[in-house]
Parts: C-alpha cells; sequence; structure tokens
C-alpha cells in the first residue's frame, strides 16, 4: 500500500533520515519512498544516544511520499525499541494513510516462532548416524514387505486366481526391451572395443595377443555384457517405473485403483516386473552378441585375425556353462530392479519432490543390488568350480 | 478520466484453427473487484493467462499498470506489482511456507532477511494462518491452508492488482465464505484492484463490483444487477437456475 502511488516509477524517488539533535530532543525527518523498492538493504532505523537524558524523539513523516507494509514494519521496530527504552516519541504530520498503514502492520504483527536449533557437535552426529541407520532399516522392512505381497500375487497369478494384465504387459515389452535395444546393442559393442583394446595392448607384451579372444569371450559373456545391461535398464526402466507409480501416488491414480477393488500391485507392478523379467535376458543376449562383434571388430583392425580364426580361437576359450553363467543371472537383476523400482514409486508422498527424491533412490538402490547379486553369484560360482 | 489499471483492446487468442477470444475488450479500474464467469470452455483462463503474458494473443494489446504486456518477457519490475493465486496454489513444494512467501521478497527486492521475516508473519496473520505454520511444507498443509498460505505469497509484495483463479473452488462452504470475507478485508485495508475467476455464486455476489461474462468468444461487463437481466441463453440459465435464483433474487441487492 502506498500513499501516493504517483512516485512509485519515479527513478529518483528515494528515501531519507535526517537526525538533528537539539537541547532536549532529536528530530527526525524522514522523506521519499519508504517502500519495498526503495529501502533496500536497510535493516532498522538506527538512533544514536543523546547526550542530554532525558530527551523526547520527534518523528517529522510531513515529507514522506509513501509507505507500504516493509517500510512500516521499519517504523514499527523503531517505536518499540524507544518504548523499551522508555523514550517519549511523537509523530509530526503524520497522514491519515500512513497511520492506516502502521495501524494495519500493528494489528497483524506476529512473530515467527524460530525453530529449534539443532543440537552441535558430536551429539549432532551421533542423532544423524542414528536417524540414518533407523531409516534404512525401515525402507529395507519396507522393501523386504513388499517382497512378499509381490510373491503373494505371483502366486495368486499361477493359481489363476487373478487376471493378469496382459495388454499392460505387452507393452512394457516394448518400452522396456525392444526400445532400449539400440542403446543397449551400440553400448555393449562400445565396450567389447574397449576390452579389446586393453587386452591387446597388455598381452602383446608377452607376445599372447590371441589370448584377447579368450579374455573376450569369459569377460563378456561372463560379466560385462549382462551387467552392463542391467545397469542401462536400472537407468532406463527402472527410473521410469518409479516416476510413472510416483506421479499416478500424487494424483491419487492409486488410490482410486484401491477404492475399486483392484491391487496396485496386481496392474502396476506386475506386468512391469514379468515384462522386465522376460525382456533382461533377451536383452542380454543382444548385448554379448555387440560385445563379441566389438571385440572381433577389433581384432581384426589391430590384429589382423579372420573372423574364422576368431571363432576357433573363441571356441577353445569357452566352457559349456561360460555362456549360462551370465545368463542365469538376468531374471534375478530384472526382479530387483523391477521391485526396487516399483517399490519407490508407491513410495511417493504428496510433492513433486519427493518424486525426483525417490526416482533417484531407486536407480541408485537397484544398482547397488545389482552389483552386490553379481558378487553373491561370483562367490557361488567360486564354490561350485564353474 | 482516470487510466485504467488493466486494459485489453481487441484481443484475439486462439489455438490452430479454433479462436478462443475475438475481439474481446475490457477494461479495470483501480480498486475495484471484477468477477470472470463462463462455461468449461470458455476461455477464462486463457483469458488470464494472456492478462500475464504466459500465452502469445494472436492480435491485439493488453495493458496492465501502464505498460504493454509483452508474452514470455515479464519483467519483474512490472510483476513485482501484481499477485497472483493460482487455483492449486501452486506453492513451492520443497520450500516451506516461510520460505515461499520470502521467494519473491528475496528475488525482487532487496530487504534484509530479518525484514523479510517480519513481512513473512505479518502476511500470514493477515491471511488468518497461524505463525506455526511458517515452518510447515505445503505437503503438510489442508486445501483451505494451502490457498491461504499462496494469498499470503501473492501479498507479499503489496500488490497494486491481485489475480485470482477460482480462489474458493474446494473449499468448504465456511472456508470459501471464510475466504470472501478476507478478500474484502483485505481489499479494504489495501485498496488493491482484483481480477477473479470464480464459479462460486455466492462469492461472486459477495465480492464483486462487476461482473464480466464470457460467451460467444467476447466478454460482456457489468454490475450484477445488469448482467443478470442480459438476454443470453446462457447467462440467463447460468444466474437463474437453481442455486442462481437463491442468491440473486433477493431484491435487496
Amino acid at each position: 500500500m502506498s500513499i501516493s502511488s504517483a512516485h512509485k516509477n519515479d527513478q529518483s524517488a528515494c528515501y531519507s533520515i535526517e537526525a538533528v539533535e537539539g537541547a532536549s530532543e532529536f528530530l527526525y525527518t524522514f522523506t521519499g519512498c519508504w517502500d519495498t523498492d526503495n529501502i533496500g538493504k536497510l535493516s532498522a532505523i538506527s538512533f544514536p544516544q543523546h547526550s542530554h537524558s532525558p530527551y523526547e524523539v520527534i518523528l517529522d513523516c510531513s515529507q514522506i511520499s509513501a509507505v507500504d507494509t516493509a517500510g512500516a514494519l521499519l517504523f514499527r521496530d523503531l517505536i518499540k525499541k524507544l518504548l523499551t527504552q522508555h523514550i517519549p516519541y511523537s509523530f509530526v504530520s503524520c497522514s491519515v494513510e500512513m497511520g492506516k498503514v502502521l495501524e494495519l502492520v500493528e494489528d497483524f504483527y506476529q512473530e515467527i516462532p524460530v525453530p529449534h536449533a539443532p543440537p552441535l557437535g558430536i551429539s549432532r552426529i551421533l542423532i544423524g548416524i542414528g536417524k540414518g541407520t533407523e531409516g534404512q532399516l525401515k525402507e529395507f522392512l519396507g522393501l523386504l514387505s513388499f517382497l512378499g505381497q509381490v510373491m503373494c500375487q505371483i502366486g495368486n497369478l499361477c493359481l489363476f486366481r487373478k487376471k493378469f494384465k496382459f495388454i499392460s504387459f505387452l507393452s512394457h515389452i516394448e518400452q522396456d526391451g525392444l526400445k532400449a535395444l539400440p542403446i543397449v546393442s551400440l553400448l555393449s559393442f562400445l565396450i567389447g572395443v574397449v576390452l579389446a583394446y586393453q587386452g591387446i595392448t597388455q598381452l602383446a607384451r608377452f607376445g599372447a595377443e590371441i589370448f584377447t579372444v579368450n579374455l573376450l569371450a569369459v569377460g563378456v559373456l561372463r560379466e560385462v555384457g549382462i551387467l552392463m545391461t542391467a545397469i542401462i535398464v536400472a537407468g532406463r526402466s527402472g527410473s521410469a517405473f518409479t516416476a510413472q507409480i510416483g506421479t499416478m501416488v500424487l494424483n491419487e491414480e492409486v488410490a482410486a485403483l484401491r477404492t475399486m477393488g483392484v491391487d496396485p500391485v496386481d496392474v502396476l507392478v506386475l506386468p512391469r516386473m514379468l515384462a522386465l523379467i522376460l525382456v533382461l535376458p533377451i536383452l542380454g543376449l543382444f548385448a554379448d552378441i555387440m560385445g563379441l562383434l566389438g571385440g572381433a571388430f577389433m581384432t581384426y583392425v589391430f590384429l589382423d585375425l579372420s573372423f574364422v580364426q576368431f571363432t576357433t580361437q573363441f571356441k577353445s576359450a569357452l566352457a559349456p556353462s561360460t555362456f549360462w553363467v551370465g545368463m542365469v543371472k538376468a531374471p534375478f537383476f530384472a526382479f530387483i530392479i523391477g521391485l526396487v523400482g516399483c517399490y519407490e514409486g508407491l513410495c511417493v508422498r504428496s510433492s513433486a519432490q519427493s518424486v525426483g527424491l525417490h526416482t533417484t533412490k531407486s536407480v541408485v538402490r537397484s544398482i547397488f543390488l545389482v552389483i552386490v547379486i553379481d558378487a553373491i553369484f561370483s562367490i557361488v560360482f567360486a564354490q561350485l568350480k564353474i | 478520466m482516470i487510466e485504467p489499471i488493466l486494459s485489453i483492446h481487441n484481443l484475439v487468442t486462439g489455438f490452430g484453427r479454433q479462436i478462443v477470444h475475438q475481439d474481446l475488450n475490457l477494461n479495470v479500474q483501480k480498486g475495484e473487484i471484477l468477477g470472470i464467469v463462463g462455461g468449461s470452455g470458455s476461455g477464462k483462463s486463457v483469458l488470464l493467462k494472456s492478462i500475464l503474458g504466459l500465452i502469445k494473443p494472436l492480435s491485439g494489446s493488453i495493458n496492465l499498470l501502464s505498460q504493454p504486456v509483452v508474452p514470455y518477457q515479464l519483467e519483474a519490475s512490472i510483476s513485482r506489482h501484481y499477485g497472483v493465486l493460482f487455483q492449486g496454489g501452486a506453492l513451492y513444494s520443497s520450500l516451506t511456507v516461510e520460505e515461499n512467501i520470502i521467494f519473491p521478497l528475496r528475488e525482487i527486492s532487496r530487504l534484509s532477511l530479518p525484514l523479510c521475516k517480519e513481512i513473512v508473519g505479518l502476511k500470514l496473520s493477515m491471511v488468518g494462518l497461524p505463525a506455526e505454520t511458517a515452518s510447515k511444507y505445503p505437503s503438510q498443509l489442508s486445501g483451505g491452508m494451502i490457498k491461504r498460505a499462496a494469498l499470503a505469497r501473492a501479498l507479499a509484495l503489496d500488490p497494486e492488482i491481485l489475480f485470482l483463479d477460482e480462489p474458493t473452488s474446494g473449499l468448504d462452504p465456511i472456508s470459501a465464505t471464510e475466504f470472501d470475507e478476507l478478500i474484502l478485508n483485505l481489499h479494504s485495508l489495501f485498496g488493491f484492484t482484483v481480477f477473479m475467476i470464480s464459479h462460486d455464486l455466492e462469492s461472486l455476489h459477495t465480492l464483486c463490483d462487476r461482473i464480466g461474462v464470457l460467451v460467444n468468444k467476447k466478454l460482456i461487463t457489468d454490475t450484477i444487477e445488469k448482467i443478470i437481466q442480459v438476454k443470453d441463453p446462457w447467462v440467463q440459465k447460468y444466474f437463474h437456475g437453481q442455486r442462481g435464483r437463491a442468491i440473486f433474487s433477493n431484491p435487496l441487492h
């Protein structure tokens, strides 16, 4: 609110205070615009101590052209300071409008409670660790109970107690499988190229370049092909699951499903997870082929190894189980990516920020779990001597 | 004649082949409360967005606070003089209520932080929210509180004109009546202009000096008494339907 808005767009409109010390009084003369645009960084009107005591403060407002709530708050603070120091004050030619604004500010003034200051030092760190641990534990339990829910619904599905959302299943096969093919193929090809190049340069020192093919066969088929695929799919589809389901939670679509007696796990989670379990091994197979092609390309360029020679060496490097050791991991990776993606989506609560937070969590957590599972498989295979 | 605070001259807006407004004219004087009504799809929101420069009109001119509105190029020096209350509140969900209200203050003005905090307390109390609300996040508030907090944010910079998009929709009748009284109170305190889109006949009746009806791609504006006599089938149905009769048939108003 302004007393005279005509001055608002005036560049020269500015504020100033002049304090003149009299015999037993201070005369403050205020001029110009006391509004949000003008008062700038000024956070309080200062007043110097008078040399004589007692004294009076006179506030001359006759030359003030505009005051808004921000300006009025400054006056309120000044008056409050004068009151607490028991200094008498009086306004001179304060306009009706300005009086109104001052009154308005006084009427509605309320202080914002200062939030509890966080504890300092060692206790703060301990509290942080405690809360973090509790949060992680809770989320782990949540994921575990969600796993139970999903297994129940898969059981129901197997016993033909529930209808399966076949169309949604197909559409997810397209979304998460078919459309991921180009990027998975390209990246696997490049990984094959990189792996072969490193193999060639290192093994050349021993004159054992030919064993690059063995390195490729074991490396790509057992580990890299399927791991790369899982990581790409976690970034691509896992995040999409979380964002889709999370937005549906925000939009109360999930609540709507529940009110219709439909379990969101049936409609939203199972088609996604089962589609992923089906397509991830296929994507992995593609990744293996492309990775080997990338390697074969490099050995052809650098070692002059023909395709036939490559295949002969490749066959000699393979144990019968090598391919399946890699491939058997794919459905487990797919299961964990789908599970975490959908679980984080259903955890979204009430704000756009929450969608972002859970999408990040979903990707980080599913990649983490994929690598953990991969490590477990390695140990199991080592024990079984495969 | 005083220059109107908002004037629209021969506005034409549309998307593709569909024309939403055809030669629409409007003048809003300082200090008045104007309510806009119209059927679904009649272009109420499009009109508001055109005025705020969020949509590019096909032709015509819009002057807000004596400055032409240039679409997509919103100058803080002008937008600081108006406040907008969006339908869903549009509070930033990652910020607390306090930070939401401080946001325009810190972005546009150079006010010091302590003063900004005092302004937050003041505006919250004006819209009838307790000071404890300040530290809460929008997701922790009820629908009515979100609208009040968003209104506090719109009022942060002491606007000269306030745009309200369906301020009472989604509120229970008691909250809606309280909200109307709040707007009326603040209007008498600040003397700002209000441009309001609403379907709440009750709040149109209590608040508005004039009503604008969007029919046939044009805007007919007049006082309530005259608008309800306009010979248009939609207007007749709107104001003389079962709901309308109960409110507008009272001859005292």
